[in-house]
C-alpha cells in the first residue's frame, strides 16, 4: 500500500522529483569531487615535494656570494642538514624567445633564469616526476610555459647574445617545486652544465638561492633569524618551506573550496527545494492526510508517505552523484596532474568520494524530517469542518485591487498571492539573494582587479611605464644612463627614480623583521594609502599594512629603521597596501649614503598622446640591464592568471546561478500552480485568460528575484568587501574597496539571472492550460 | 422578446480510462429567450452540470453549435471564450469558488476590474449596490473564510452581476446550503428575473426549482420534457402547490 502511494506520488510529479533528484545529484558529484580533488592533492604535493627533495628555507641574493661564510654557518649549526647555492643565470626578457612564433619576453614580469639540476635536493623533476636530465642542445622548460605557450618536446627556445643567438631544443618540461605556480614570477630553465656555462659566457647576470633542509621543519622560524642575524648575504627575497606549499596550494585548494562551495549552495538549495515541495504536498494533500487520520492511521505511516519519497529521491541523486564524480576527475585534477603528477587513486579516494555523497544525502534526508512535522499540525476537526490550514491563504487588505487596467489588476492581484501564502516567496528570495551573492562576488573581485586603480594595492605608485632594476652591482650606473636618456626624452613628462634598500626594524618583542626600504621622492608619484599620506619631507615614512602590523605600529608612531649599520628615526605618515615582494615595506625620502641599493625602480610619466607600447619596446633596447613594464599590462600581468582564474569562475558561477533559477524556478511554479489551481480555475470562469495569470505569476518570481538580487549585492557591498579584505590581508590588502563595473554587476548579471527566470517562468507556465477551469467550480 | 441562446444538436462525450466513449448528452436542441427562468431537473449522472457547462463557453461541446447572441460560441477560441464569459455571461456555483486572499468586496469586483469600462469609483458602487441588494453590505472588508455558506454564496451572485451579463448560469447554487439559505438565495434568483435577467440553473431539488418560470427534465442526455410553471408570484401563488405538481411529474417520467 505505501509503496503504492509513494510510487503514485513520485509519478505524479514527474518533473519537479526529477529536478530535485538532479540538485541531489548534482550536490553529491561536487562535494564528491572537491573531497578527492583536495586528497588527491596534497597526496600528490607530498609526493612531488618529496621526490623534489623540496628546499625548507630559501634565501634569493643579487650580488657578491660569501660561500666559505655559508658553509661556517651550516656548520655551526647541527639543525642543518644540507646547503646547497644554486646560481641563476638570469636572462632579460628582450634577449629570451620561447613561444612558437620566436618572440621575446619583453614586457614579460616573469624573471627567466637558466638553472643546471641540483645534485643534493631542490630537483627539477620531468613529467615522469623524475629528476629531470638534458644534454647537449636541449633545455627543459617550466610546465607554466607548456601551458602558457601550448609548446610541445623538439620546439625550440632561443636566447639572444653577443655572439649571436643560441638555440636549444626542448627535450622535456620540468616540474619546479619551488616556481611552479603562476603566482610565483621567477622560472627556472634546466640546461646541461656545458651549456649552462657556455651561456653564461654570453649572457646575463648572475643570481644566487641559498637554499636549506633541516632535520625539523619546526626549526625553519629558527634559521631564519639566526641566518639574518649572521649578517650572511640576503639580497633578495625569502621564501620558507610552508610558504612554497601556500602558493603551490593557491590554485588547486581555491578550486576545492569554490566546488565545496558552490556544492554547499546546491545542497542549501536541494533542501529549500524538498522542504518547499514537501509542505505543497502536504498542504494539497490536507484533507487526504485529515480523513487519513480520521481513520485511524497512525502519523508515522503518513509521515513515511512524504519521508521514503525523499529518501529514495536522495538515494539516487547520491548514488549518481557519486557516479559522475568520477568522470570530473579528469577535468578538475588535470592542474594537479600537470604541475604535480596525480599519484595513482587508491579506495581510500573511493571512500572518501562515497562519504562526500552520503553525507549531501544525510543532510537532505535530516532537513526533510523537520518539514514532516507539518503533518502533526493537521487537525482532524479543522479538516471535517472544511476549514484550511492555519496560517496559509490569509486575506490581504493592501494592496487593493482598486483601480483600473487590466495588467494593474494582474500586477496587484499576483502581489497578493505573494503576501497571502508567503513562505514559499521567501525560499525563492533567500534562494536568488545567495545566488547573486555567489555570482558577483568574483565579478566585483574580478572588476575590482583589473582595473586601473587596483594598482595603488600593490604599492606601486600610478604611472604609465615602470623601470626595474635588479642587478645590484651595475645599478647605479645604469640608473644614471637611464636617467641621461630620459632627460633627453622630449616624451618624457616626468620620472624619478626610486632605490630599495634591505633594512631591519624591530617589533615590540624585540624581534628583527626584515623590510624593504624605498627611498625617493613620494610627491612626484604618490602612492595612496588606507590611512595618512606618502611622505613629503626627510623624517617621515610611510609604511605597509603588513609591515605595520606585524610591528605593531600606528599612524603618528616612532619608528627606527635600520640600514645596514646605521640607524633612522622616522614618523609613520602613511599606511599603505602592498602585496609585492612580501608585502613588508616602507617608503621614505631619506638617501641612505655609502650602501648599495638592492634593486631600483624608476616612474615614469609621459606627455598625453605618447604611444607607450612604442617606448616599452625603445627602452627595451635603451636599457639592456632594466625591465620595462607598461604599468597597465604589470597588473595584467602580474595577476593575469588570477583575472583569468576569476573570469572563468564568474562565467561558470553566473552559468550555474542561472540552471538553478531555471530548475528552481520551474519546481516553484509547478508547485504553485498546482497548489492554487482550484484559484486559477475560479480566475479562468471569470474570464482571466492565461496570459493574466502568467503575468500575476511573472510578477511574483520577479518581485522574489529582484529582492533576491537587490540584497544580494548589498551583501556583496557590505559582507563581500570584509571577506575579501580578510583572505587579502595576509597578502598585505587588508581593506580592499572593490571598483564596481556598473555594467557588469547591475545590468547585465541581473539581467541575465531575469531573462532565465522570465524564459522558465513562460515554459512552466504552460501548465496552466492544463488547469481546467471546472476544477474551480 | 429575443432570443438569447440557441442550441443545436449538441452532444458530449467522453473518453473513458479503458478508451471507450461514454456519451453524456445526445443531440440537444433548444432556445432561451431574454428574461426566461429556466430550472434543469434530472436525477444524478442525467448531464445536468455539463449541459450547463457546454452551453454557457465553460466546455466545449463534442458535436453542435451553441449560439449566444448570434455569436457562434461553440467554435471560438479560448480567448475568445474567456472575453465572453467576463463580458457577457455570470456563474453562480455549489462552492462559492471565492478567492481567499482577497476581501469580499474584492472578490466582488475581481472579474469585472479587468474591463476598462468602469471605472474604480463606478465599481466601487455598482459592487456596494449588489451587496446592498442581497443584504451583505456590511461585509465588504470581511475575510472569506468568516464568511457563512449562505453570505458566501450571497457574495458569489453579486459578483455574478458585476458585469451585467446577458445571461447567468447556476450550478446547484442551493446546493451546499441549508433550506431556509436556499430559499433566500432562490428570491434573490427571483428578483434578479424580474429585474430582467435571464437565468438557467440546476437543481435537483423542486423546491428550488419550483421558483422558475420554466423547468426543463433532463433524462439519459435528452431533454425529457420542458414544464412551464409561469412567473413566480410570492403574493398569489404557492410554493407548496407548484413543488407538489414537480414532483407528481418527476414521479410520472421515473426520477
Amino acid at each position: 500500500m505505501l509503496k503504492k502511494m509513494i510510487y503514485r506520488d513520485l509519478k505524479r510529479g514527474k518533473a519537479v522529483s526529477a529536478i530535485l533528484a538532479l540538485f541531489i545529484a548534482i550536490s553529491a558529484m561536487l562535494s564528491s569531487s572537491a573531497t578527492d580533488l583536495l586528497y588527491s592533492f596534497f597526496c600528490s604535493m607530498n609526493n612531488f615535494f618529496a621526490l623534489s627533495k623540496t628546499a625548507h628555507l630559501l634565501q634569493m641574493h643579487s650580488g657578491p656570494m660569501a660561500k666559505e661564510e655559508i658553509e661556517k654557518f651550516v656548520k655551526e649549526h647541527e639543525y642543518i642538514e644540507k646547503c646547497q647555492i644554486v646560481t641563476l643565470l638570469n636572462v632579460e626578457g628582450d634577449s629570451l624567445m620561447i613561444d612558437k612564433e620566436g618572440n621575446t619576453e619583453l614586457g614579460s614580469v616573469i624573471d627567466n633564469s637558466f638553472v643546471m639540476q641540483n645534485g643534493n635536493f631542490d630537483f627539477l623533476l620531468d613529467e615522469k616526476n623524475q629528476v629531470a636530465e638534458v644534454s647537449e642542445g636541449q633545455a627543459a622548460v617550466p610546465m607554466y610555459y607548456a601551458v602558457k605557450y601550448g609548446l610541445e618536446k623538439g620546439d625550440t627556445i632561443s636566447v639572444r647574445t653577443k655572439n649571436g643567438t643560441v638555440h636549444f631544443t626542448i627535450s622535456a618540461f620540468v616540474r619546479d617545486s619551488q616556481m611552479n605556480s603562476s603566482y610565483i614570477s621567477s622560472k627556472r630553465i634546466l640546461l646541461c652544465e656545458k651549456d649552462w656555462r657556455k651561456l653564461r659566457s654570453l649572457t646575463g647576470s648572475i643570481e644566487y638561492i641559498i637554499e636549506f633542509r633541516i632535520d625539523d621543519i619546526e626549526k625553519i622560524q629558527q634559521l631564519e633569524t639566526e641566518y639574518l642575524e649572521a649578517g650572511l648575504p640576503a639580497n633578495g627575497p625569502t621564501l620558507t618551506y610552508s610558504g612554497i606549499r601556500l602558493l603551490n596550494s593557491l590554485t588547486d585548494v581555491m578550486i576545492g573550496a569554490l566546488i565545496f562551495l558552490v556544492s554547499l549552495l546546491l545542497i542549501m538549495i536541494s533542501i529549500l527545494c524538498i522542504r518547499f515541495t514537501m509542505i505543497a504536498s502536504i498542504d494539497e494533500d490536507y484533507r487526504d492526510i485529515g480523513a487519513m487520520k480520521s481513520i485511524g492511521i497512525p502519523v508515522k505511516f503518513i509521515s513515511d508517505i512524504y519521508m521514503k519519497k525523499y529518501l529514495i529521491l536522495s538515494i539516487i541523486g547520491c548514488f549518481a552523484g557519486y557516479i559522475l564524480s568520477f568522470f570530473m576527475r579528469g577535468l578538475i585534477q588535470e592542474n594537479v596532474k600537470v604541475y604535480m603528477g596525480l599519484v595513482e587513486k587508491n579506495m581510500k579516494n573511493a571512500a572518501l568520494q562515497l562519504g562526500a555523497s552520503i553525507l549531501v544525502g544525510s543532510l537532505v534526508v535530516f532537513f526533510c524530517t523537520k518539514a514532516v512535522n507539518r503533518i502533526q499540525k493537521v487537525h482532524v476537526v479543522d479538516v471535517l469542518q472544511g476549514k484550511n490550514m492555519k496560517n496559509s491563504d490569509v486575506t490581504v487588505h493592501f494592496p487593493s485591487l482598486k483601480g483600473r487596467g487590466r495588467q494593474g489588476v494582474n500586477i496587484r492581484l499576483g502581489i497578493k498571492y505573494m503576501i497571502s501564502y508567503k513562505r514559499p516567496y521567501v525560499i525563492i528570495t533567500f534562494i536568488f539573494i545567495t545566488l547573486t551573492f555567489f555570482v558577483l562576488l568574483p565579478l566585483q573581485l574580478m572588476t575590482t582587479i583589473q582595473s586601473p586603480q587596483f594598482i595603488s594595492y600593490m604599492g606601486v605608485a600610478a604611472c604609465d611605464v615602470r623601470v626595474d632594476l635588479q642587478n645590484a652591482n651595475t645599478l647605479s650606473r645604469e640608473s644614471m644612463t637611464i636617467k641621461n636618456i630620459l632627460e633627453k626624452d622630449k616624451d618624457v613628462k616626468l620620472f624619478e627614480i626610486y632605490n630599495t634598500y634591505l633594512a631591519i626594524s624591530q617589533d615590540k618583542e624585540g624581534e628583527d623583521v626584515s623590510l624593504n626600504f624605498e627611498t625617493g621622492d613620494f610627491r612626484k608619484f604618490p602612492i595612496s594609502c588606507i590611512e595618512g599620506r606618502a611622505p613629503e619631507r626627510e623624517g617621515e615614512l610611510a609604511i605597509s599594512y603588513l609591515a605595520s602590523t606585524q610591528l605593531n605600529k600606528k599612524l603618528g608612531d616612532e619608528i627606527v629603521i635600520k640600514v645596514d649599520e646605521t640607524s633612522y628615526p622616522f614618523t609613520i605618515c602613511g599606511i599603505y597596501q602592498d602585496i609585492t615582494n612580501g608585502g613588508k615595506s616602507t617608503k621614505t625620502m631619506v638617501y641612505p649614503e655609502g650602501i648599495p641599493p638592492s634593486r631600483g625602480t624608476i616612474n615614469i610619466h609621459f606627455v598625453e598622446g605618447t604611444n607607450i607600447l612604442e617606448k616599452v619596446n625603445m627602452y627595451g633596447k635603451s636599457f639592456p640591464g632594466g625591465k620595462i613594464t607598461d604599468i597597465q599590462d604589470y597588473v595584467a600581468q602580474s595577476m593575469g592568471d588570477f583575472i583569468l582564474q576569476l573570469r572563468e569562475i564568474t562565467i561558470l558561477t553566473m552559468l550555474i546561478a542561472m540552471l538553478i533559477i531555471v530548475f528552481t524556478v520551474t519546481v516553484f511554479m509547478k508547485l504553485l500552480i498546482i497548489r492554487n489551481k482550484e484559484d486559477i480555475g475560479v480566475m479562468k470562469g471569470l474570464g482571466f485568460q492565461e496570459f493574466d495569470i502568467r503575468v500575476q505569476y511573472g510578477v511574483r518570481i520577479f518581485i522574489s528575484l529582484a529582492t533576491g538580487i537587490v540584497i544580494g549585492a548589498f551583501l556583496v557591498k557590505i559582507g563581500g568587501q570584509p571577506l575579501v579584505g580578510k583572505v587579502t590581508a595576509s597578502m598585505g590588502a587588508a581593506k580592499i574597496v572593490f571598483i564596481t563595473n556598473i555594467f557588469y554587476a547591475y545590468i547585465l548579471c541581473p539581467f541575465c539571472m531575469l531573462l532565465a527566470a522570465f524564459v522558465t517562468i513562460l515554459l512552466a507556465s504552460k501548465d496552466l492550460k492544463r488547469i481546467n477551469m471546472l476544477q474551480g467550480m | 422578446m429575443s432570443r438569447i441562446l440557441k442550441v443545436k444538436n449538441l452532444e458530449k462525450v467522453f473518453p473513458t480510462e479503458k478508451g471507450m466513449e461514454y456519451q453524456v448528452l445526445k443531440d440537444i436542441e433548444f432556445s432561451v429567450e431574454e428574461g426566461d427562468f429556466i430550472a434543469i431537473m434530472g436525477p444524478s449522472g442525467s448531464g445536468k452540470s455539463t449541459l450547463l457547462y457546454n452551453i454557457s463557453g465553460m466546455d466545449q461541446p463534442t458535436k453542435g453549435e451553441v449560439f449566444l447572441d448570434d455569436i457562434k460560441i461553440s467554435s471560438l477560441d479560448e480567448k475568445s471564450l474567456s472575453d465572453l464569459r467576463l463580458r457577457r455571461l455570470g456563474y453562480v456555483f455549489q462552492q462559492p469558488n471565492l478567492l481567499r486572499c482577497l476581501s469580499v468586496k474584492e472578490n466582488i469586483i475581481l472579474g469585472a476590474s479587468l474591463l476598462s469600462i468602469y471605472t474604480s469609483e463606478q465599481l466601487e458602487e455598482r459592487a456596494e449596490n449588489f451587496m446592498k441588494k442581497m443584504g451583505i453590505e456590511d461585509l465588504a472588508r470581511r475575510d472569506i473564510h468568516t464568511l457563512s455558506g449562505g453570505q458566501a454564496q450571497r457574495v458569489s451572485i453579486c459578483r455574478s452581476l458585476m458585469n451585467e451579463p446577458r445571461m447567468i448560469f447556476a450550478d446547484e447554487p442551493t446546493g451546499a446550503l441549508n433550506s431556509k439559505t436556499s430559499q433566500e438565495i432562490m428570491d434573490l434568483f427571483v428578483e434578479l428575473n424580474e429585474a430582467g435577467s435571464t437565468i438557467m440553473l440546476v437543481t435537483h431539488d423542486s423546491k428550488v426549482a419550483a421558483k422558475a418560470s420554466q423547468v426543463w427534465f433532463l433524462l439519459d442526455g435528452c431533454i425529457y420534457k420542458k414544464v412551464t410553471l409561469g412567473r413566480w408570484d410570492k403574493k398569489t401563488d404557492t410554493l407548496l402547490t407548484r413543488q407538489e405538481n414537480l414532483m407528481h411529474l418527476m414521479t410520472n417520467i421515473g426520477i
